[in-house]
């Protein structure tokens, strides 16, 4: 009876050695780790890891791919509200911008654009004040005035390109519109951040950097002054021309430091920064959603045609086609030019465009037609010499000139010249105005404005 | 010890677990043992029945019997003399039976039974969520179980699963080849994160994820690499009740596959060979066009090679005469099991071999083909009565191929929608016949993009290697204590290719990469099961039982992908990308996730009829880093088995059953969502980094509470079996993809648990057994599932935009889940005086008799005074033709919108939704002279809306594609022929905009009616004799001719009401969202195919 239950008890103790050995064993790796719940994230950085001073330049290269990203887009929608772009695609919202409706704010290609550009906005500000905070132990101080060159680029294509704007929201914070009476606010903020660009350059002595800061700084006071032209009061204006001192002082300091005529400070889109919402190079030359405008070219133009084949736009001087528009075409709008594209943001050429339009506005003629024709030269065009109008000339220059620059809008209006492809209904009623605050940002910001729910009135006097 | 890598961890414990059960000693002595024996048979047709479990009760003793039916336990020990044991027997689809024999020592006993067919099966052993083998009477929730009809034209999961069980729904991509479907069970509980189920093989976590289509072709699931005929069941746990066991993650359910395992004896082989040939029916509409001028009509009739006037509508159909051929796919599979007491094996192969329905060949290399080989073996071990191991091993090695699909411009199949006839021509070459070019030409007349002939020249090509293998080891220390444990590993390499090779251009049309491109997906993704647990299961004098499972669960996911594209290849033959000269572009991408728990239940059960359950799960995940503290799901459930109690002698309703269950569950976030973080973010100026993520320190599971409550009924010795289901889901912390004022810096949508989402549903199951005779039996089902799900809180977030701008679903707070908004057009005016809306607001309304419903020139705005378009002012606008396709005409012909809903959003009025109300299957099989078997179902859904976008263009002004179905054509035509009077051209107008105005008013005519039935599997199967099948030199042999999606009834217009161009690589949110969206995707192919299944 023992010996059964010795045999018993044995056995029971061995069952339990088992059991406690398997739940040992569970318990052992429980605490060796498998529930080790920390896992690293090697996609990305967290935002403490910028608080460094050597993400200084990660933080400005950041920037100008934001930046990049968001001038695509404007670009892009802002041709094709223009006749700069002509929709032939399958997307029906290019159309619309084509014909004119530029203040719609469902407009998926606006509506996708302003993200980019508000995050650009954002982050040039978030930059610059990471990098000034830096103090001296930013490694390298011509990238503090990198970032305000950016963050500057970032309020100018704001302040020249929408009706109203948000400003002030941050992460997960709302603000009210600046409201679009308010609108030259942006470009007081471009111009300081240029004169820090510029001041910084200068002591780091970075010429490139003075060269880009002087001419950005002169477009944004030029637009300035076209701001207040076609929105104070709003209306198409009796005397377009812009005649600006400051601006005049910046293009003249600008051509001075670039040492040419044909200097440009360009946006380069590759391929790991191609846009965002959108890419304008790959709608035009692979999507072909869009194509140069009917009156810039001969519609498709390949790579078959290059040079002065397929341009439909002649130069009023010479009756020939102009080899300017020859010159923008072939970088941005034949199919071989692929998708990545560049867009320039201020030049030799602008500069003389500037002070041209100042002398024909002070009657100075030889300062025009210097100027004019110093722009003209570049592409080796024949002199103006009287013919056609000067305005007419100057308004032509400019459109060949700054092809796909964002600028072409502005002069629409301020010229009362309608694009070809604006529906008649909306030419007839239409006024001076600008691309809206989204409607998705009108949905996610309750201190944003409400658009109206049928199709836009913003631009309907 | 926290660096201790996963792999070494899985040794570890392996090692362990291996080492203690090598330590327990071997099983004592026995003394004197008996033997029983016998048949078990299908008391209808005496046929013997395969894979039935028989044990004797009390005992661990048991076998399985063979392909005759008989089986044979051996080794049963008798002590005294004799003894009386008790055997039991249970298999699938019968009602179970038992047997009291008395043994004497050394002797062999024999015992046969006669199953009866039965349409309840509460007797059925389940695992799946509930921690060990349970009858499923003892459970409160339910736990579905679905078995593989025999011969039933299934060739993958999807297939298997979509239809058989109310309340799980399969959402097919569309019909290319090889394209998977989504699985939903009972709708969705989570906005933000997957509705898919989680699955499990064999105990093992599966990845089960999706690859392909990212290129423009269809996507694959990897669901669907696991071979059909390895499985012997599909246990599917629906909701948060039954699958709290599983914790989070499994909020969406948990389905569970069982392959098959060896059975004791010699080696018995089965083969099957089958052969399909596939076909899409003629459900496109054919393109229409018209000349506008004689001289143009002229320029068609010759390339036509018939006559074609101005303005007379003709139409070619271009996609089903060009693009389709009569597909066809081959499978070829083998199975041998065998073993003896201690080890069992059971093995397979099958080579799936599909070339589908797409056709076009003729004009480039783009194909859909799919081809599947699927292996698997494993090995049972029973090195001691009271030990088991099982190894499994799975390799698949799947490819398919597929063209340009779905809502792409550059599909091949959206492209032939989109052709408009009167714009086909050999302008870059010359007519050689009737639409033949000599070289370069615009054949079927594509306006944009590029010519069908072009996008059959892109290729797209998926590749997956898999192994999936576990070892399962269970060691029962006692009768009552048993200790188990599941190792599992799935690793996954997958590679996505889409290339175009240089000058693939031939007609000169296109502009797209046309010196080529490449893009390459590698994605490697490893998931690691362990699985420990124990169990306890004791009887308490006669009226009480209690069984308790407590354990532990992880799973760790590890993805590594990289990516490379370039463009411009620098001549033809070069197919690396390597070779590429722009737009190179390179990616790698790192996640790993762990999420685990422990888990415990007991179960208490009074004689046998009375079953209450409580239980829980603590759970931990990496999504909260390493100091967050876990999450609690409880559980709680109730059977009650009246008709199981003693006293219970009603044979009219011989079965009944209550129960009840409450449960939680959850859904996690990303792996990395709680923290603000900065991603890369390159430029020419160099490497950057760029906002990412906003982050949210706060962030938690979202959590499930689901109650479920219902009854089963047999009723006429359970030949007709009733089960109903209504449950009731809230799912509180819903993590919402918040968008932040995109102002604010950060686009990106930040993910916090401010949401609620509330969902109920009933469930219904008949079945009935007509005819049970000796030659003959007729089984009947038919099941439903309602489903209503609402949005209750976005907790202030603004609504949500799902999807791609065309398509128009929204969340919004307060409406159904699903829910589409699009713009309506107004109504006449009611007599007497304006029209009102829900909120009592005056709306645009129009007055038949003088005015028609158009906003001319958009001159009615909001605010402003009503003025729709009179008849005489249309008139003098069509004094002269007007062209749809004309923006200025559009804008002229603008629609008169209402504000039905009072929301003062005229293009978002919710106008329907898009998740069905209404799911469910119905269908039977019929024996018939003892050898015929006829099998059907039929598949329906009702209740819910269809985004038609692939008419939004066809049957729409749009000025560059599409504008092409007969209904607009004749619209089109009418207003454009100078021929045509003013009142006609009015009457055109109306039409066009009463039903055919789209894309311009965001969503305006989209959403159809998406009702459908669908034949979906139809079989008829002759078994042979076993004397004929002898003779044959075959121990089983049967033929089956069958057919797959054969007929479908349906109002809707557009191509097919289940396609979605909505597959599961798309956005989570668009996963989640948009089903029943079409979008240029394929009909759904027809199957007819022929099998011959015989075994030896």
């Amino acid at each position: 009876m023992q010996t059964r239950f010795m045999q018993s008890l044995k056995h029971r103790t061995r069952q339990l050695r088992t059991g406690a050995l398997l739940v040992g064993a569970s318990t052992l790796m429980a605490g060796c780790g498998l529930f080790d719940t920390n896992v690293a994230n090697v996609n990305a950085v967290t935002e403490e890891a910028l608080s460094n001073p050597t993400a200084a330049a990660s933080l400005v290269n950041g920037l100008g791919g934001a930046l990049n990203n968001a001038v695509n887009g404007i670009i892009g929608v802002s041709g094709a509200a223009t006749d700069e772009l002509g929709w032939a695609g399958s997307r029906e919202y290019w159309n619309l911008l084509d014909g004119g409706d530029i203040g719609d704010p469902v407009n998926e290609y606006s509506n996708g654009t302003y993200p980019f550009i508000s995050a650009a906005r954002w982050q040039g500000d978030y930059t610059v004040k990471a990098l000034e905070a830096f103090g001296a132990t930013l490694p390298n101080r011509a990238d503090l005035a990198r970032a305000y060159i950016f963050a500057g680029v970032a309020y100018l294509f704001i302040g020249e390109n929408y009706e109203d704007f948000i400003i002030g929201s941050d992460r997960t914070t709302s603000t009210a519109s600046i409201g679009a009476a308010n609108m030259q606010i942006t470009l007081d903020s471009a111009i300081a951040y240029f004169s820090k660009a510029n001041a910084l350059a200068t002591t780091v002595a970075n010429t490139e950097l003075q060269r880009q800061a002087l001419g950005l700084r002169a477009r944004a006071r030029f637009s300035k002054v076209v701001w207040q032209k076609l929105r104070a009061p709003r209306g198409f204006p009796a005397q377009p021309l812009v005649n600006d001192a400051g601006a005049i002082a910046d293009a003249t300091a600008a051509l001075t430091a670039m040492g040419s005529a044909g200097y440009r400070f360009r946006l380069t889109s590759t391929a790991q920064n191609s846009g965002g919402y959108f890419n304008t190079g790959f709608e035009m030359n692979q999507r072909l959603e869009l194509r140069a405008g009917a009156e810039y070219t001969n519609g498709t133009v390949t790579a078959v045609d290059a040079g002065l084949a397929g341009i439909r736009l002649v130069d009023p001087v010479t009756s020939e086609k102009d080899a300017t528009l020859a010159v923008a075409i072939n970088e941005c709008c034949r199919q071989s030019t692929g998708q990545f594209l560049g867009y320039t943001l201020t030049s030799g050429r602008e500069m003389n465009l500037i002070l041209a339009e100042a002398a024909l506005a002070a009657g100075n003629t030889t300062e025009f037609t210097t100027r004019i024709n110093a722009a003209r030269a570049i592409d080796g065009k024949a002199a103006w010499a009287g013919t056609p109008t000067a305005q007419a000339i100057l308004i032509h220059e400019r459109r060949v000139g700054l092809f796909l620059q964002g600028r072409r809008l502005h002069d629409h209006y301020r010229f009362n010249q309608p694009a070809d492809k604006w529906l008649p209904i909306r030419a007839a009623t239409i006024r001076p105005c600008f691309f809206p605050i989204s409607f998705d940002e009108a949905t996610q910001n309750p201190l944003a404005p409400k658009p109206a729910q049928d199709r836009p009135t913003a631009c309907v006097r | 010890m926290r660096r201790v890598a996963w792999a070494g961890r899985v040794l570890l414990a392996a090692g362990l677990a291996g080492g203690a059960a090598l330590w327990v000693p071997a099983a004592q002595a026995q003394n004197a043992t008996a033997i029983i024996e016998g048949k078990v048979s299908d008391a209808a047709s005496t046929r013997g029945l395969e894979a039935v479990s028989v044990f004797i009760s009390d005992t661990r003793l048991g076998g399985v019997t063979n392909a005759q039916g008989t089986y044979r336990i051996a080794g049963i020990p008798v002590t005294g003399g004799s003894r009386t044991v008790i055997v039991r027997v249970r298999a699938l689809g019968y009602t179970p039976a038992s047997k009291s024999i008395v043994l004497t020592g050394g002797q062999t006993a024999k015992a046969d039974f006669a199953l009866s067919t039965s349409a309840i099966q509460l007797n059925q052993v389940v695992v799946t969520g509930s921690g060990q083998k349970t009858e499923t009477k003892r459970l409160g929730n339910t736990v579905a179980v679905i078995t593989p009809p025999v011969n039933a034209p299934i060739n993958d999961i999807s297939n298997l699963l979509s239809g058989r069980e109310p309340g799980l729904v399969g959402v097919v991509g569309g019909g290319m080849s090889g394209q998977g479907a989504q699985i939903r069970i009972r709708g969705n509980s989570s906005l933000s994160q997957s509705n898919e189920p989680i699955i499990f093989i064999d105990g093992v976590r599966m990845n089960n994820g999706a690859s392909g289509g990212g290129g423009g072709g269809g996507a694959m699931t990897r669901l669907d690499d696991i071979d059909p005929n390895t499985i012997e069941r599909v246990e599917v746990l629906k909701g948060a009740a039954a699958a709290t066991l599983y914790g989070t993650e499994a909020s969406n359910g948990v389905i569970q596959i069982f392959t098959k395992v060896g059975s004791q004896g010699a080696p018995r082989w089965t083969f099957n060979a089958q052969q399909d040939a596939i076909a899409f029916p003629d459900r496109v509409a054919p393109n229409s066009g018209f000349a506008r001028r004689q001289s143009q009509a002229d320029s068609l009739s010759l390339f036509y090679g018939r006559t074609i006037t101005p303005f007379e509508p003709f139409t070619t159909k271009v996609f089903y005469d060009n693009l389709t051929e009569l597909g066809q796919a081959t499978t070829v599979g083998s199975t041998v099991t065998g073993g003896g007491n201690a080890v069992t094996y059971f093995a397979s192969g099958r080579v799936y071999s599909e070339n589908g329905p797409f056709g076009g060949s003729q004009f480039g290399a783009a194909t859909d083909e799919v081809r599947r080989i699927q292996t698997s073996a494993n090995l049972t071990l029973t090195p001691f009565k009271n030990f088991r191991m099982r190894f499994n091993n799975n390799y698949y090695n799947i490819q398919n191929k597929t063209p340009e699909t779905n809502n792409n411009i550059y599909g091949v199949n959206s492209l032939a929608f989109m052709a408009r006839p009167e714009l086909a021509n050999c302008n870059r070459s010359t007519l050689v016949s009737p639409g033949v070019c000599s070289g370069p030409g615009n054949l079927f007349g594509n306006q944009a993009f590029m010519t069908v002939r072009e996008a059959m020249g892109q290729l797209n090509e998926s590749a997956i290697n898999r192994y999936l293998g576990s070892l399962d080891m269970s060691y029962n220390q006692t009768t009552n204590l048993t200790y188990s444990a599941t190792l599992g590993y799935d690793y996954t390499a997958g590679r996505d290719i889409g290339f175009s090779p240089f000058g693939y251009n031939k007609d000169l049309f296109t502009s797209q990469t046309v010196t080529g491109a490449r893009s390459v997906f590698n994605d490697n993704t490893r998931v690691g099961t362990l699985d420990a647990k124990v169990a306890y299961n004791k009887a308490i004098g006669d009226n009480w039982t209690t069984s308790t499972v407590g354990g532990l669960q992880v799973f760790n996911t590890n993805q590594q992908t990289t990516s490379a594209n370039s463009q411009a290849f620098p001549g033809p033959g070069i197919e690396v990308v390597g070779a590429g000269g722009t737009a190179i572009t390179n990616g790698e991408g790192l996640l790993t996730t762990i999420n685990g728990g422990y888990f415990g239940q007991t179960q208490v059960g009074f004689r046998d009829w009375v079953f209450g359950t409580v239980g829980g799960r603590y759970d931990f995940s990496s999504a909260f880093g390493e100091n967050a503290p876990g999450v609690f799901y409880p559980k709680a459930s109730l059977s009650v088995v009246p008709s199981d109690r003693k006293s219970w002698n009603s044979t009219t309703l011989s079965t009944l059953r209550f129960r009840a269950a409450w449960g939680q569950s959850g859904r996690q976030p990303g792996a990395f969502d709680k923290f603000t973080t900065f991603q890369p973010l390159t430029s020419e100026f160099g490497a950057g980094l760029a906002p990412q993520n906003l982050g949210s320190e706060d962030l938690k599971p979202e959590i499930s509470t689901e109650i479920e409550g219902g009854f089963e009924a047999g009723m006429f010795d359970n030949r007709l079996a009733l089960e109903f289901t209504y449950w009731d889901r809230k799912v509180r912390d819903a993590l919402v993809s918040r968008q932040f004022p995109q102002s604010g810096g950060f686009r990106n949508s930040q993910l916090t648990n401010i949401g609620e989402i509330s969902a109920n549903g009933m469930e219904l199951n008949l079945r009935v057994f007509p005819i049970r005779t000796a030659t003959s039996s007729l089984e009947l089902f038919a099941n439903a599932a309602y489903l209503k799900q609402t949005l209750t809180s976005l907790g202030g977030a603004p609504p949500i935009k799902v999807g791609y701008f065309r398509y128009r679903g929204f969340l919004k707070e307060g409406d159904p889940l699903g829910s589409i908004y699009e713009p309506l057009l107004a109504g006449p005016c009611p007599a007497g005086g304006p029209a009102t809306n829900q909120a009592g607001g005056r709306i645009n309304c129009y007055n038949p008799a003088t005015q028609a419903p158009i906003n001319f020139n958009g001159r009615n705005v909001t605010g402003s005074a009503l003025a729709p378009a009179t008849q005489a002012e249309l008139l003098a606008y069509f004094a002269t033709p007007r062209d749809l396709l004309n923006s200025g005409v559009q804008s002229t012909l603008q629609p008169l919108l209402a504000d039905y809903q009072g929301t003062g959003i005229l293009l978002e009025q919710r106008n329907g939704d898009v998740f069905p109300d209404w799911t469910g299957s119905l269908g039977g099989t019929y024996r018939f002279k003892k050898n015929w078997r006829v099998q059907t179902m039929f598949e329906y859904r009702t209740g819910f809306k269809v985004q038609n976008l692939t008419d939004g263009f066809r049957l729409s002004q749009h000025p560059s594609i599409g504008s092409n179905r007969i209904e607009f054509t004749n619209i089109h035509a009418t207003m454009l022929n100078p021929a045509s009077t003013p009142e006609q051209r009015l009457a055109a107008a109306t039409e066009y905009v009463t039903k055919y105005r789209r894309l311009l008013e965001p969503g305006l005519n989209q959403g159809q009616d998406g009702t459908f039935m669908r034949l979906r599997e139809l079989a008829m199967t002759y078994d042979f004799s076993p004397t004929l099948a002898g003779k044959l030199g075959a121990r089983t042999l049967s033929v089956t001719a069958s057919g797959r999606n054969l007929l479908l009834w349906t109002r809707y217009p557009g191509v097919d009401p289940e396609v979605n161009a909505i597959d599961r690589t798309a956005s989570t949110l668009d996963q989640n969202f948009l089903a029943s969206t079409e979008a240029f995707g394929v009909p759904i192919a027809r199957r007819f195919a022929f099998a011959v299944n015989f075994g030896f």
